[in-house]
């Protein structure tokens, strides 16, 4: 498994998700109380935003067949046909999907940037060309 | 002891037992305890009536005797002169009705305080317990006699303080605080739940028992205290033992006059339309942090000098396309040391760099002088990014100073955007 695509780490994605937990914890915390006027409650709106975003990046390892990604400590599979639009971040490198015919909750993910880069894995197995061919799309 | 007389009218600075020799007559009156029923507890019998005993006409009260007995906080009654033997006695039935006089006890039921005029005045140590009591006429009816540190000296008693009683000896209280909310870890004199102002009465006074700075006295005199879940009780003290409103015939706050009933009133009753209870306004708006916020606020406050104030807390957001949202919830102090609850909620435009998410924790410093009525509009930069652990920079800028801030926390992705946010900060309820 030494030459598998793998998107982000297993390391970053825990820590991502214990910094959403006590963020979550915080804002309870902190919340407006009711003594502050009922427009404070204005201040939840970008941290619920930034759960649901941060809720979609997830830890993934490229296949021949597609897509693996784990949520929920399962792995979960997506096959090429399902992927109905990839894009790749500028400038960080790292990749939205948008699948189709799933749940809203795991219709778009955001996968970290690949290690090793697809361009430098292309010649080493068919996943990686397709993921290349569907973001240049 | 034929000159106390004038001389306690006087000065009004009598001892007792010149007032027990004058005023009282104790040695031409028997004192005597007698028991009365709840809506005479806590109050003096100003003056009583007896009427019709002498062949007057049915409903005129023929003999009026002033200053026959005088009720205490705790419901006792003393020095009560009881005329031998039994007889009845008539007079305005809507003002005492079927009282009578039996042996040597009086007894009274509900409905028969017609008679009772609180006319009695107190003058009262810096807790509020009664030290001296005055009759109408400016007459020292009773005075407790007491060590010079506040033990009543002829009596066990401790001083009264509402929600507990103090031992003036020991400087304890003879209760744990019941206002868990006066714990601050901060304050390792605030753990001791038995101790009277943190052990420091020179500069504090408790008259609830509710350790320092947990009530206040609006404008009007009342006094307050707020709970720990925001909830505003108004500590009345213009009402009788029987929750009727009496004004200004109601004698003044302290163990003589406080009903033991607490008015308590919802915070939202209190949101800027309709009159107030008792023509009350609300308090200053106010944040209550919690245990962990208290002890963020004592850092900033400790932290803050001429030098700058801080900030403390948690921002959230996000980037994307033309838009971007970030909000910030944290303690901040100005450059005097005043700790407020800052709010803030930006809309940026312009990210140039694709999309991002970040939050958590966030760490700042500001040169503000002064967080009074903050609040305002800024002109806001920031830059946010991150694979799994990232975070964002901000720089606020208004006329009150700069505000720079970082996020650690989680992020995704890579933004840079500008635009304006609008800040405002809350007190600290003390």
């Amino acid at each position: 498994m030494t030459n598998e695509i793998v998107f982000s780490s297993r390391g970053k994605i825990v820590c991502l998700r214990i910094v959403q937990l006590t963020l979550l914890v915080a804002l309870v915390l902190l919340r407006p109380q009711a003594s502050e006027p009922p427009v404070s409650w204005l201040v939840v709106i970008p941290f619920v935003l930034a759960e649901i975003v941060l809720y979609r990046v997830v830890y993934a390892r490229l296949t021949a067949e597609g897509i693996e990604y784990r949520r929920w400590g399962k792995w979960k599979f997506i096959g090429w046909a399902e992927v109905e639009k990839a894009t790749k971040h500028p400038y960080t490198g790292s990749i939205s999907l948008k699948i189709a015919a799933r749940p809203l909750w795991s219709r778009y993910l955001l996968l970290g940037r690949p290690t090793p880069p697809l361009s430098s894995a292309i010649d080493r197995g068919k996943g990686a060309a397709t993921l290349n061919g569907l973001i240049s799309k | 002891m034929s000159k106390g007389f004038l001389y306690v009218c006087v000065t009004l600075t009598a001892s007792t037992e010149q007032f027990e020799n004058t005023i009282l007559q104790a040695d031409e009156w028997t004192p005597e305890s007698i028991s009365l029923n709840g809506p005479m507890v806590g109050k003096t019998l100003g003056y009583f009536f007896m009427g019709d005993f002498q062949g007057g006409p049915n409903g005129e009260f023929d003999v009026m005797i002033a200053d026959l007995a005088i009720t205490h906080a705790d419901g006792t009654v003393t020095q009560f002169p009881i005329p031998l033997g039994s007889f009845s006695w008539g007079g305005d039935t809507t003002a005492v009705s079927n009282g009578s006089f039996v042996g040597e006890q009086v007894s009274a039921t509900s409905g028969q305080v017609g008679a009772i005029f609180p006319a009695r005045y107190y003058l009262a140590d810096h807790l509020g317990t009664a030290q001296m009591e005055f009759a109408r006429g400016g007459w020292p009816v009773w005075k407790g006699e007491f060590s010079p540190f506040g033990q009543e000296t002829d009596d066990d008693s401790s001083s009264y303080a509402t929600f507990r009683n103090l031992d003036p000896v020991h400087g304890r209280f003879n209760r744990p605080d019941p206002y868990v909310g006066s714990y601050d870890l901060s304050n390792p004199q605030s753990l001791n739940r038995y101790s009277y102002v943190l052990n420091n009465p020179l500069r504090y006074v408790d008259q609830l028992g509710l350790n320092e700075g947990d009530y206040w006295q609006d404008q009007f005199g009342n006094l307050w205290y707020e709970g720990a879940d925001g909830t505003l009780s108004e500590l009345d003290t213009t009402v009788n033992v029987n929750g009727n409103d009496c004004g200004t015939d109601c004698i003044s706050y302290g163990p003589s006059g406080i009903s033991s009933t607490v008015n308590t009133v919802a915070s939202s009753d209190y949101s800027g339309s309709g009159a107030a209870p008792n023509n009350t306004t609300k308090p200053t708006t106010c944040y209550r942090p919690g245990l962990v916020g208290r002890m963020a606020a004592k850092a900033l406050s400790w932290l803050s000098g001429d030098g700058g104030g801080y900030l403390l807390g948690i921002s959230g957001g996000v980037a994307g396309g033309a838009v971007a949202a970030d909000g910030t919830r944290a303690f901040v102090s100005d450059t005097h040391g005043n700790v407020g609850m800052m709010t803030t909620i930006a809309l940026s435009g312009g990210s140039v760099l694709g999309a991002s998410a970040s939050g958590g924790l966030s760490f700042g410093a500001s040169n503000y002088s002064s967080l009074s009525g903050y609040a305002s509009w800024s002109t806001q930069a920031a830059i946010s990014g991150g694979d799994g652990l990232g975070g964002s920079a901000s720089l606020s800028v208004n006329s009150s100073g700069a505000l720079y801030t970082l996020t650690a926390g989680g992020g995704y992705g890579l933004s840079v955007s500008g635009g304006a946010s609008y800040s405002w900060v809350t007190p600290l309820c003390k």
